[in-house]
């Protein structure tokens, strides 16, 4: 199945990442996670399932002309600037010769569960990250196929033989390097950082690269003069606590992964601040009820990756763009750490109340829900939990248990909040709940 | 290139094997077409009723994709892609 290009760029890539020398033989056994990275993963299938397609910019989002945003671009579209999280409008016209394909979900998700499937050929413990993205710990398993270089591969080279589809892999002594790592060669590119290089490798580079410190913290960080990773790695602790809080903890943290100390578990997400969701409408809405109807629906979808996460949240943002394109969000904090969307929806109900008047008829072209502060069931939260809706709480986590499970065997739209319906994309009858 | 949406039943003959499917060769509007290359497979569910999708060339560049209802066991063309 393998096409020839496809296998010559593989060995091409593989050869640039190796470089002279040695496989990564990994002798001391140290801990081995590996990220995998699939390459425009959306384009990418798309180009995979129609070839004629290959060599043009291509645009997953929406038709031509339609509202939304650029879910991916190929990688020839990028090299017009076109990149995921930008407006449709403007893409086109950066673009205007790029073919548009709308996304299709769920063809997405059966792909990446096949790549899930794969990975757990390579290691029992594989935690997907996103539907494009995983991590695995090859601990106990680099040796088996030669080493580190030979484990990611092999890796690629089972994607790439069953799927046609091409990924970038990282392999670091913790999740922060080997996620950096995997981003340092793309596309199909491999990389592979051994301990006692990750200071040398990462070092030099901008701490607006460490995943999970974005354009807030890295302001704080320019603030003590620290721009570079090794400055971070130099600066105390305890000043990085001081402007960070308990930021700067995880920072230090991460700091210890740019340092080759893995403190970082394959089970502790690093930069899993918040979850949330934005939904586009296709003409601006200016009914409270359509917006109630669309909140509730994300609520749910929020709700259920916290799930499935495993993670309970207090902060609720709720973002609102009008149709001029303004901006405003608000957020509360809730009594109690959550993943229930019933509650998610009411302090979002709340939140839109306070934003956002029916009577004043302000078109609103874009939601967004998301639930920060995310920690652990069962941490130590600091919060006495309310005794009185403890019991009403266990109820409805077993109903929504029961609702995953139906939707990971009949798909998303199978069972729904009953005030969302007509929100959900799909038209299927399901069953529908009220809470 | 262009995308038409289909969706037309059709006739079609596959062959099923370790747990797999797949299509060699099928019949729309009068003409039969010999299944070259599978470009991609990806399933779907709607309800109970689960969809095997194909992404199929055949002699000619046009991409051609196929869906076969486990429910009904039947196919259908969903659409083509004309190409050029």
């Amino acid at each position: 199945m393998m096409r020839a290009h496809v296998r010559d760029r593989l060995t091409e890539s593989n050869r640039r990442a190796l470089g002279p020398g040695e496989p990564h033989r990994n002798p001391t056994r140290a801990r081995v996670i590996v990220h995998v990275d699939m390459d425009a993963f959306f384009a990418a299938i798309e180009e995979r399932d129609n070839p004629a397609l290959r060599g043009k910019p291509v645009i997953v989002g929406g038709p031509k002309g339609s509202r939304g945003v650029v879910t991916t671009a190929n990688y020839v579209a990028r090299g017009y600037g076109v990149g995921s999280g930008m407006s449709l409008a403007k893409a086109e016209r950066l673009c205007p010769d790029a073919v548009h394909i709308s996304t299709k979900g769920g063809k997405y998700t059966w792909v990446s569960l096949q790549i899930m499937e794969i990975m757990r050929r390579f290691s029992p413990e594989v935690e997907p990250y996103s539907v494009d993205e995983a991590f695995l710990d090859g601990s106990g398993c680099a040796h088996l196929f030669g080493g580190l270089y030979h484990y990611g591969a092999a890796i690629k080279r089972a994607i790439l033989d069953e799927l046609e589809l091409t990924a970038s892999v990282g392999i670091g002594p913790s999740r922060v390097v080997a996620k950096m790592a995997s981003g340092m060669n793309k596309p199909d590119g491999l990389t592979v950082i051994e301990p006692h290089r990750v200071a040398a490798r990462l070092g030099p580079l901008p701490v607006g690269k460490i995943p999970g410190v974005g354009p807030t913290t890295e302001q704080a960080l320019k603030s003590l003069n620290i721009n570079m990773i090794r400055q971070l790695v130099e600066c105390p602790r305890d000043l990085l606590e001081m402007k960070l809080g308990k930021h700067g903890d995880d920072l230090a943290n991460k700091l210890a992964g740019a340092e080759g100390i893995d403190r970082i578990g394959l089970e502790q997400p690093v930069d899993d601040k918040s979850k949330g969701h934005e939904h586009t409408f296709h003409r601006d809405v200016t009914s409270r009820s359509r917006l109630l109807q669309q909140l509730l629906v994300q609520c749910e979808m929020v709700s259920r990756r916290m799930r499935r996460d495993l993670f309970v949240g207090r902060r609720v943002t709720l973002k609102l763009r009008t149709h001029d394109f303004r901006t405003r969000s608000h957020q509360r904090v809730t009594r109690d750490w959550t993943d229930d969307p019933v509650e998610l929806f009411q302090v979002a109900r709340g939140l839109l109340d306070d934003i956002w008047r029916e009577e004043e008829r302000i078109p609103v072209r874009l939601v967004g829900v998301s639930v920060s502060g995310l920690i652990r069931p069962g941490e130590p939260a600091g919060v006495q939990e309310d005794l009185f809706l403890a019991r009403l709480r266990e109820r409805r986590a077993l109903l929504f248990r029961a609702v995953d499970d139906l939707r990971d065997r009949y798909g998303e739209n199978i069972v729904g909040l009953a005030a969302g319906y007509g929100s959900r994309r799909s038209s299927t009858p399901g069953i529908t709940l009220s809470a | 290139m262009r995308y038409e949406d289909i969706g037309d039943r059709i006739e079609l003959i596959a062959l099923f094997r370790d747990g797999r499917i797949r299509p060699l060769k099928f019949r729309w509007r009068d003409r039969v077409y010999r299944i070259q290359r599978v470009n991609g497979e990806w399933v779907s569910d709607q309800g109970q009723t689960r969809f095997y999708h194909y992404s199929v060339m055949t002699t000619g560049p046009d991409v051609y994709e196929l869906t076969y209802n486990g429910d009904t066991r039947a196919w259908l063309l969903d659409r083509v892609c004309l190409i050029g």
